[in-house]
């Protein structure tokens, strides 16, 4: 298919000319201005001897304007019927034929009598002549009048409502975020998720102009007599390489009310060179402005000054807890399954809710409704496949996919003796099922699986799995209201144990499952308001902690923390509305109950005295249902756009958070025991506040995007540790928490250049997150209670992400990344012990590691775009750390025989080459 | 063993190219300087030393600076005050002072300026005895593991010291000694053997370990050691030391805590290092920070011994402990000139041809003298079995 098109613009371009020899033609003069095709064709015929036969019926929708003074008709044919299937041919004897889908040519195309497969060079004309169907319809799709809602003799006055799919041509995938842009009235709809819009438009002519980055742009002309549906298919650019995608919505960020919010497809997340070979969606959003995370092996992300565990990861809509494979060098995400993934750093919309930094949704791409496909690709540590195809044409589509390592390759090459016995696998299966049973319903159900598996120095096991499932149900009511209603299950549980020693061999076990229903409705009010409206109710249920024995000579006694269980429920309500062209708002109020239910017992502490055991007065029971606790309150939703011009604007909003769930971590970077604890009686919800304002401005025709964000951020009951607390296995971990609170913020500049040979971003993020211990209740203050930076406190980033493009089968990307080294807690003095020297460490964070550099360089090579092959292949090659710059992961002191040693751990101090081979078929 | 194990999980994971340089952070300048008390007590000791020490800029050379003139004094709940004199600068010591088992103590500190210092009262606890120290080869390294119980269960916390003393030899054995005052090649004396060394060191990692979580107090086969079974210390025999404290819950604390944040650090999933200080403050509450800890006890120990015929790796699966040596011959003519311009030479043993000595192997002391190549003694401890 996409061949086909690229013939056919030679077509378009190369052949006029050669018609052109046939026959000399006439100069017309004139000025026309939406002239009938027909009046112009007499004017011609007045003006020249020609005589033009066509047929009236094909060329009726078809109007002429433009002044011509003393033009050759062959120029007025060819600007014309430039872009249309609409063609022009002259004979000897001055007479035209004008034809529409077939060209008429003097002699037969070359190889037309030849049949052999096509190799090589053959003419193109012939091509067009065999394969161009699906082209055809769509440019004959493009001059055709649409009828909307039911003809009548006279059309009303007033407004009807559009709605309809936006699909991929090729594999019948709905199209998120194009744009349905109305050219007779300047206004424009988004896509959602499903691919669905509705457009509110004037009754009469309407010129729709449809487009979304990486697709080409088509038009639709409309007639509007009433309500109605129209679909639309769009075809794909003939090469993936032709440019970075990073928000499809081409003109959105200066012309929507979202800000803060960014959406990357596949596509432009595989342009992005990453350690080994395989496209992390983790790593590539940890590029974008206001987005950082403590250290290279680290999944965590931090965004604008937020702790990892305040990002909501979701898997089409439910929760990912831990979206890292092998120590955070892979994340939980399959390139190969996922189609684009977007981020909410501020202005978060109603219908999100239960953390306080942001919104990562990654979502899976529906199978293919056409043919059967397949594709995937081998690294140097892992291997993916992914098939997919339809159960029933058009209808109804099944993808599966499935990942694993398949070597130690990482392990082998570890320098460390001892820990060269370590081993570490994975494995994550997806599959995604997706049925539109008719043109109001669609369901999807998707399911996740993923385990992994290490083993360090064949001593202690780890073994952790997430498992999600969600299905979700699409229905129109009509055209102005549409629901999605879905259910959500996911489980995160991880085991660790150890048998070296019979005498204390022993497993740990946690589990945390959520269960969640949602109902999320959308309601065009009228032609100046978007409802959004719905409820969701979420039940968790944990197990915390579960040690075992194993085996008889154990001598660990078993031991068991109460499970806990929580409902987190909310409704919501959002309104867009355009208040005038220029001003758009956008209001919503999220509304969030929670209940800690039994059964559990629960300690009681002296009021005003810090919790420790010594302060403890009691122990209630709870049964089984009962309220422990509850915790409920409204979280504000706010943003306006004002738009300056056509090509700027600035937007402001504010968003208040609420977040019931806390991950128990004291290391830097997440590390794969940490757990997950519901607030409860004595650990109160946290909650954030976040104001924003952005500048946006487009250059050239929107290929060019600039921005400039600033936000404020508060947060308030944010968890820290004790020193020396233990984090797993304690019955009582409100002893050993400190309440924190943290503010942060930033100005985050971005250049973007989405389109041509070079293309991607640079981008430069200030922003600064400190903490503060808050509250009595832990008896132990931080830095003396003094304000302290955070563990993520990276005051400048500069980030490059740029890809040229040579050919359509050759491109090279090169990034920069600089950013200031993380603080890290230095110690103050040294002193002798018992022989050996040891270190006194006082207040934190109050010096940085180095500054971090890295340069990244990939070079992508497709295989050639012959149609006909068994597979499509392309080879990647990259180098991660060009330069070997060896960054400080961490730098730290020991004590080594006595004495202080101090030290700088790097990650990746070497470059690290991969080829990776991808196929598809 | 619900820590230990969380310990473990403050693993090193040192991956693909990573690597651990030298390397010195960024550090805090300070006018801070806080007495150090390094007070464990053991009663199994023939005395009872109390040192009292600076800590220091980390920038700062030399030795720790002593609290000299202070008086040091240890006071037993319902018992007598033994009162350690100054003995060395920042010293303080008394032969073997009496406390009970069970009995609480405390140290009580006046300085030579006037500030005063207390230690919180601590509990005399006795260690049970160490059932056995075991070795067991591991795929890369040889465990040395310690097994102990108490049928009484008081003891739940327990910290481990070791010393190693290995037994090794140089390349070459010497049979002769060039007698520079004499001018003349003589036979060595047992006592100037050099072939065999001693080599002891006292390590100073922390081990503690807590049955607090097992069915019963008792430590079985609890890892204090291990060496790469490729370590030439394996090369003849091998002997570790294990002294065995019984301690309680807050001093376990204090040297979990000091061991996460100066020992097991330096891995991907490090915690932040946290404030440790001890059990010693100052009596005034506003008064300077104290730094180290005051406990009593008394510690047991066990030896064992491991030879290299008993060991399951490969007869030569060993680094040498000695650098790659020749050797080589000098005729009797030549030995005295050599032998005095080359100062770095031994000998090693006569070359005959028959009766007559024709000349003598040679070789560079590094190859014959062990006491160079590892810094040993060439006296057999007196323990040595």
């Amino acid at each position: 298919m996409k061949q086909i098109y690229r013939t056919l613009l030679i077509v378009a371009l190369i052949f006029p000319g050669v018609t052109a020899l046939a026959q000399e033609f006439h100069r017309i003069r004139g000025e026309f201005s939406q002239t009938p095709f027909s009046d112009f064709v007499r004017q011609v015929e007045a003006q020249t001897p020609h005589y033009i036969y066509y047929d009236a019926e094909e060329f009726d929708s078809l109007t002429v304007t433009g002044t011509f003074h003393d033009v050759d008709l062959a120029v007025v044919f060819d600007s014309l019927f430039q872009y249309t299937d609409y063609h022009y041919f002259g004979d000897p004897s001055g007479k035209i034929f004008l034809t529409r889908g077939r060209e008429i040519r003097a002699e037969l195309p070359v190889g037309f009598f030849d049949v052999r497969p096509m190799q090589g060079d053959f003419d193109v004309a012939l091509l067009d002549y065999l394969h161009d169907a699906e082209e055809k319809k769509r440019l004959s799709d493009e001059d055709r009048i649409f009828e909307i809602g039911k003809r009548t003799r006279r059309v009303r006055s007033g407004t009807a409502t559009l709605t309809g799919n936006i699909r991929n041509v090729v594999n019948g995938e709905p199209v998120v975020g194009a744009v349905i842009y109305n050219e007779t009235t300047g206004k424009g709809v988004a896509t959602d998720p499903f691919g669905y819009y509705s457009i509110e438009l004037p009754t009469g002519r309407n010129n729709l102009r449809i487009s979304c980055l990486g697709m080409r742009e088509t038009i639709r002309q409309v007639m509007v007599y009433d309500n109605g549906r129209l679909d639309v298919e769009l075809a794909e650019f003939i090469t993936p390489l032709k440019e970075v995608v990073i928000e499809s919505e081409r003109g959105a960020n200066v012309s929507g009310t979202r800000m803060g919010t960014e959406r990357i497809d596949i596509k432009m997340m595989k342009q992005v060179p990453v350690a080994f070979g395989e496209t992390d969606v983790m790593k590539v959003v940890l590029t974008l402005p206001g987005v950082q995370s403590v250290g290279e092996s680290s999944t965590g992300l931090n965004v604008r000054g937020g702790s990892a565990d305040q990002n909501l990861t979701l898997l089409d809509d439910a929760t990912i807890f831990n979206p890292s494979h092998l120590f955070g060098f892979f994340s939980a995400f399959n390139p190969d399954v996922v189609k684009d993934v977007e981020l909410f750093k501020s202005g978060i919309p109603a219908e999100h809710g239960g953390r306080i930094s942001s919104v990562m949704e990654v979502t899976s791409r529906e199978g293919n409704k056409k043919k059967f496909s397949g594709a995937g690709g081998i690294g140097p540590i892992t291997g993916r496949l992914t098939l997919e195809g339809p159960l029933q044409k058009d209808k109804s589509s099944i993808l599966i996919g499935g990942r694993s390592t398949y070597s130690d390759w990482i392990l082998d090459r570890i320098p460390n003796e001892s820990l060269k016995n370590s081993t570490g696998s994975f494995y994550d299966l997806n599959f995604h099922f997706n049925h539109e049973a008719d043109r109001k319903n669609t369901v999807d159900v998707t399911a996740y699986y993923s385990d992994d598996r290490f083993k360090l120095n064949s001593d202690t096991l780890y073994h952790y799995n997430n498992f999600n499932a969600s299905a979700r149900w699409k229905h129109a009511y009509g055209t102005k209201l549409f629901s999605v209603l879905s259910a959500t299950y996911n489980t995160y549980k991880f085991n660790v144990s150890s048998d070296i020693n019979p005498a204390n061999a022993v497993r740990m076990d946690y589990e945390i499952q959520q269960l969640s229903g949602k109902a999320d409705f959308s309601y065009q009010l009228n032609d100046k308001n978007l409802l959004s409206f719905g409820a969701s109710a979420m039940r968790y249920d944990l197990s915390p902690g579960t040690l075992t024995p194993i085996g008889s000579e154990s001598l660990i006694s078993a031991d068991r923390l109460d499970d806990e269980q929580a409902l987190e429920s909310a409704v919501y309500l959002g309104d867009e509305f355009e208040l005038s062209p220029r001003l758009t708002l956008y209001a919503g109020l999220r509304y969030s109950f929670y209940n800690y239910l039994g059964p559990r017992s629960v300690f009681q502490y002296a009021p005003g005295q810090p919790r420790s055991e010594s302060s403890m007065t009691d122990t209630l029971q709870y049964e089984k249902g009962q309220s422990i606790a509850t915790y409920h309150g409204p979280e504000f939703r706010a943003s306006a756009r004002y738009m300056l011009g056509k090509d700027a604007s600035i937007k402001v909003s504010y968003q208040r958070m609420r977040q019931y769930i806390h991950m128990l971590s004291n290391t830097t970077a997440i590390s794969p025991t940490d757990t997950w604890k519901l607030s409860d009686a004595h650990i109160k919800p946290q909650t954030g506040d976040q104001y924003s304002i952005g500048y946006y401005r487009n250059f050239k025709a929107n290929t060019i995007e600039t921005s400039i964000e600033a936000y404020y951020k508060t947060l308030d009951n944010f968890l820290d540790f004790r020193g020396g607390a233990l984090l797993t296995m304690n019955h009582h971990i409100e002893t050993d928490v400190i309440g924190t609170q943290g503010r942060a913020y930033g100005l985050e500049l971005m250049l973007k250049k989405v389109t041509g040979k070079l293309n991607g971003w640079i981008s430069y993020t200030y922003s600064r997150s400190f903490l503060k211990t808050a509250g009595v209740e832990s008896g132990e203050t931080i830095n003396d209670g003094m304000e302290y930076p955070s563990n993520y406190d990276k005051p400048h980033d500069v980030t490059v992400i740029s890809n040229y493009r040579f050919s359509r089968r050759f491109s090279l990307s090169l990034n920069f990344t600089y950013s200031t080294g993380r603080p890290v807690t230095v110690p103050l003095q040294r002193y002798v012990l018992d022989g050996s020297q040891r270190l006194l460490y006082t207040n934190r964070n109050q010096a940085r590691i180095p500054d971090y550099y890295r340069v990244d360089f990939a070079m992508n090579i497709e295989g050639n775009h012959k149609i006909r092959k068994l597979a499509h292949s392309s080879w990647s090659l990259s180098i991660y750390n060009v330069t070997g710059r060896k960054n400080a992961y961490s730098v730290f002191f020991r004590t080594e025989n006595g004495e202080i040693k101090g030290y700088k751990l790097s990650i990746f101090a070497q470059p690290i080459p991969t080829i990776t081979y991808n196929f598809r078929f | 063993m619900k820590r230990t194990l969380f310990v473990i999980l403050g693993f090193a994971l040192y991956v693909v190219a990573s690597c651990v340089d030298p390397y010195n952070p960024p550090e805090i300048e300070s006018s801070a300087n806080f007495l150090v008390v390094d007070g464990i007590v053991d009663l199994a000791d023939a005395e009872t030393r109390i040192k009292l020490t600076h800590s220091q800029d980390l920038s700062e050379q030399g030795l720790p600076l002593p609290e000299t003139g202070a008086q040091v004094s240890i006071e037993v709940e319902n018992g007598p005050v033994f009162v350690l004199p100054e003995i060395a600068p920042g010293e303080y010591s008394a032969s073997a002072i009496s406390v009970d088992d069970g009995q609480k103590c405390l140290l009580r500190i006046r300085t030579a300026s006037g500030s005063e210092y207390i230690s919180e009262t601590v509990t005399a606890k006795f260690s049970p005895a160490i059932d056995s120290v075991t070795w067991t080869p591991r795929d890369n390294s040889l465990d040395f593991e310690v097994t102990t119980h108490d049928t009484e269960g008081r003891s739940r916390y327990y910290r481990w010291k070791t010393v190693e003393t290995v037994m090794y030899h140089s390349a070459h054995h010497s049979a002769l000694i060039w007698d520079p005052g004499v001018q003349a090649v003589r036979t060595r004396t047992p006592d100037e053997d050099i072939y065999y060394c001693w080599k002891t060191t006292p390590f100073g990692y922390i081990e503690v370990f807590s049955t607090n979580g097992l069915v019963e107090d008792a430590v079985v086969k609890h890892r204090v050691f291990r060496i790469p079974s490729n370590s030439w210390k394996l090369t003849l025999k091998y002997s570790i030391l294990v002294r065995q404290f019984a301690i309680d819950q807050n001093e376990f604390n204090f040297w979990t805590e000091l061991r996460k944040n100066t020992e097991s650090i330096g891995t991907i999933f490090d915690p932040q290092p946290t404030q440790v200080t001890g059990n010693v403050r100052s009596v005034n509450p506003s008064g300077p920070k104290a730094l180290g800890y005051f406990s009593v006890g008394r510690s047991v120990e066990k030896r064992i011994y491991v030879t290299r015929p008993e060991l399951p790796f490969p007869a030569d699966g060993y680094e040498r402990p000695f650098p790659s040596c020749s050797a080589f011959s000098i005729d009797t003519i030549f030995v005295m000139e050599y032998l005095n311009s080359n100062k770095s030479a031994l000998l090693l043993n006569a070359v005959t041809q028959g009766p007559a000595v024709i000349g003598y192997r040679t070789a560079d002391k590094h190859c014959i003298d062990c006491r160079i190549v590892h810094g040993g003694v060439n006296v057999r401890p007196d323990f040595w079995e």
